[in-house]
């Protein structure tokens, strides 16, 4: 992507610069503690990566530096912290990351290159509904939702990969306005989702379209009779289903049977409050007390690690990523790009409010994964997806800038002698 | 290395990594900042970005009198409320009446929403088929409710209508002869025509002879009662360089 700022101090390498900063300083601490070699060449490769996928990428490819910089950060942090807790988990994460990479790549592309989304669209509805139902035919159930399957050893969530296709399908159809088949796919999603009872990934969608429909329309009353509906299919799945009225139970009182059910949370409120401000120390602490800290609660690691300082600074970066990917929406020319660009950062804001939410007891707690941080091919591959649909709509309103420009000094051609 | 000096180690370095932390969030909304500047100053240079023309009124209504200009956007919506990408607060135009997308090469398409309709230079549009099969051009005229509209597009854009499509010759005015006594101009702002050098003493330049050329020939179509038949709207838009192509109005720009 052309460098559209002529500053002598270009900002991306002073961010970058730090962010490097931070990893091989962070990651020698840890090589320190063991003296394992591993570390040390992470406290090398991280950084380098981070400027190979900075500088080189953005050199390559056309993406969006900012963009760019603030995913590699997140997708570090999650190698580091996972590292601090368990070394296989940042090995695998770290080659999730160079597949997420390279899908997020063809995703650019598949932007950029693809005019006419109809035909591409007209096939994806029935793959994506396919896969969705996939896990209740051949998948195995997991803390009472049945939303993996397993390919040899490999396992897949579906719907992580669905939720693109849920993207592009919505917003082609709203730009168009068509309103019947995306209410229809929506529809078979969200049923699909809730035989599963993944209903944190219920949650996900259902938000994603509603909001999608409101920029799309513009029509506040239909969109507060969707959250409405939302609300009221919120109580009649705690009606319906027991864990739903198990995992409520817990948010509301977790002591009330720590040793069990509320042990999770417990632990996760002990481990933010035992960090404090500044944190206990990297390497430090009692993460892995944490059931499943790995993926729901790495932000409690985090926190605990770090510091909740250092958390709210996460959380700063989690609200630049959605406020740059909300500005990428709003300078969309086309439609459909812009409803592509909005539905990827309000799924990712969506998606981490949902987490953060319920490692913090603000909200229930939910199946879904910290982007970018959490442990999961799946679930990072499909982030860096989301990022690689924003950059190719972010790509598409330079050309256009920059197309504007060239066309403005064309009349001036005629002055010249 | 013994756990406790590990300890002290790590207890130490927390102020390290929550100032980097800090540094990293301060840098990248510095950063957002920036891009944000540098892109609105992009921005105020080129005005008309994000347009295609725009659309001159010829027939409006006290709040959209005539001779205003709408820009028009790659793709909107044309309505009658503020929330529209066109506005068009004129009797008989829905609250959205229809959609509007340019595509290069093709021309302005208008997709009229259920119930309502438009007419392009005299062909009815119902739907989103007769949208794309009568495109509009330079020089378009768009009829919607009681208010007739007529497109400009920008230099560099194309339509699949050639730009110099003319009339036989016989048929338009010899220009040394001619002295139209009922025609109709509409002016091309100077300003449009010569870019903004940012200087504050800036005069236009000295206007070229205008070049009176007949608008392309187009079927008859239903004019307002008011106007007579012979009567002749002709834009003072001059003809383009030796590549054929008509200069249509050229975008506003300034140099910083």
């Amino acid at each position: 992507m052309r460098n559209r700022i002529s500053l002598h101090r270009d900002p991306g390498q002073r961010l970058a610069q730090v962010v490097m900063l931070f990893f091989f300083s962070a990651f020698i601490l840890l090589g320190l503690k063991d003296f394992a070699w591993q570390a040390f060449a992470l406290a090398l490769g991280v950084p380098a990566m981070i400027s190979v996928g900075t500088n080189l990428l953005s050199r390559l490819f056309p993406t969006d530096k900012l963009l760019l910089s603030l995913t590699n950060f997140l997708c570090a942090l999650g190698v580091l912290v996972l590292y601090a807790t368990n070394p296989n988990y940042a090995y695998q994460q770290t080659m999730y990351y160079g597949v997420g990479l390279g899908t997020m790549v063809v995703c650019i592309y598949l932007v950029r290159i693809i005019r006419n989304w109809h035909i591409p669209v007209l096939l994806m509805i029935p793959v994506s509904l396919a896969m969705l139902a996939l896990p209740l035919v051949i998948g195995k159930e997991t803390n009472g939702a049945k939303n993996w399957f397993y390919i040899g050893s490999l396992s897949v969530q579906p719907s992580e990969i669905v939720k693109l296709s849920l993207l592009v399908i919505i917003s082609f159809y709203m730009s168009r306005h068509k309103m019947i088949p995306w209410l229809f796919f929506a529809v078979c999603c969200l049923g699909l989702l809730m035989l599963q009872k993944d209903l944190g990934t219920a949650l996900m969608y259902y938000g994603t379209t509603l909001m999608l429909f409101y920029a799309s329309s513009g029509n506040l009353a239909l969109t507060g009779l969707g959250l409405a509906g939302g609300g009221g299919a919120a109580v009649m799945g705690y009606k319906m289903f027991a864990h739903v009225k198990k995992r409520v139970a817990i948010w509301l009182n977790p002591w009330s049977d720590y040793e069990n059910a509320g042990y999770q949370i417990v632990q996760g409120l002990m481990a933010l409050a035992s960090g404090g401000m500044l944190g206990c120390g990297l390497g430090l602490g009692t993460p892995t007390t944490i059931p499943v800290y790995h993926t729901d609660f790495i932000f409690a690691v985090i926190c605990e690690q770090f510091g909740l300082i250092f958390g709210l600074c996460v959380l700063a970066m989690y609200v630049a990523l959605i406020w740059r990917g909300a500005t990428i929406a709003m300078a969309a020319r086309r439609s459909f790009h812009g409803l592509l660009a909005m539905g990827c950062t309000v799924l990712i804001a969506l998606q981490t409010f949902t987490i953060i939410g319920g490692v913090i007891k603000l909200i229930p707690l939910t199946g879904v994964t910290m982007p970018f941080v959490s442990y999961g091919g799946t679930s990072l591959v499909s982030s860096m997806c989301l990022i690689g649909l924003l950059q190719g709509v972010a790509s598409l309103n330079d050309d256009d800038l920059d197309e504007d420009t060239e066309l403005a000094m064309m009349g001036d051609t005629e002055d010249m002698p | 290395m013994p756990e406790a000096y590990y300890e002290i180690l790590a207890l130490g370095a927390r102020y390290w990594f929550v100032l980097l932390g800090v540094m990293i969030v301060l840098r990248a909304f510095l950063w957002l900042h920036k891009d944000r500047r540098e892109k609105h100053r992009r921005l105020r240079q080129l005005p008309d970005a994000g347009t295609i023309g725009e659309m001159v009124v010829l027939e409006g209504s006290e709040e959209l009198p005539e001779g205003e200009a709408i820009p028009v956007p790659w793709e909107g919506v044309m309505g009658f409320v503020r929330g529209c990408d066109l506005i068009v607060p004129v009797n008989g135009v829905a609250p959205k009446h229809c959609d509007v997308s340019f595509k290069n090469g093709v021309g302005l398409m208008i997709f009229p929403y259920r119930g309502c309709t438009a007419e392009v230079d005299g062909e009815l549009v119902t739907n989103r088929r007769s949208g794309t099969e009568h495109p509009m051009h330079h020089g378009s005229i768009l009829k919607i409710g009681e208010a007739t509209l007529r497109l400009r597009v920008f230099m560099g854009l194309e339509t699949d209508r050639p730009a110099t499509m003319q009339a036989d010759d016989d048929e338009l005015p010899q220009q040394a002869d001619a002295q139209p006594t009922n025609v109709i101009y509409h002016q091309v702002p100077a300003s449009w025509e010569q870019p903004y050098d940012g200087n504050a003493n800036w005069q236009p330049m000295q206007q070229p002879d205008p070049v009176e050329t007949q608008m392309p020939a187009y079927p008859p179509y239903p004019y307002s009662e008011n106007m007579q038949p012979q009567e002749q709207v002709i834009s003072s838009v001059p003809e383009g360089p030796e590549t054929g192509k008509r200069h249509w109005i050229r975008r506003r720009d300034r140099h910083a």
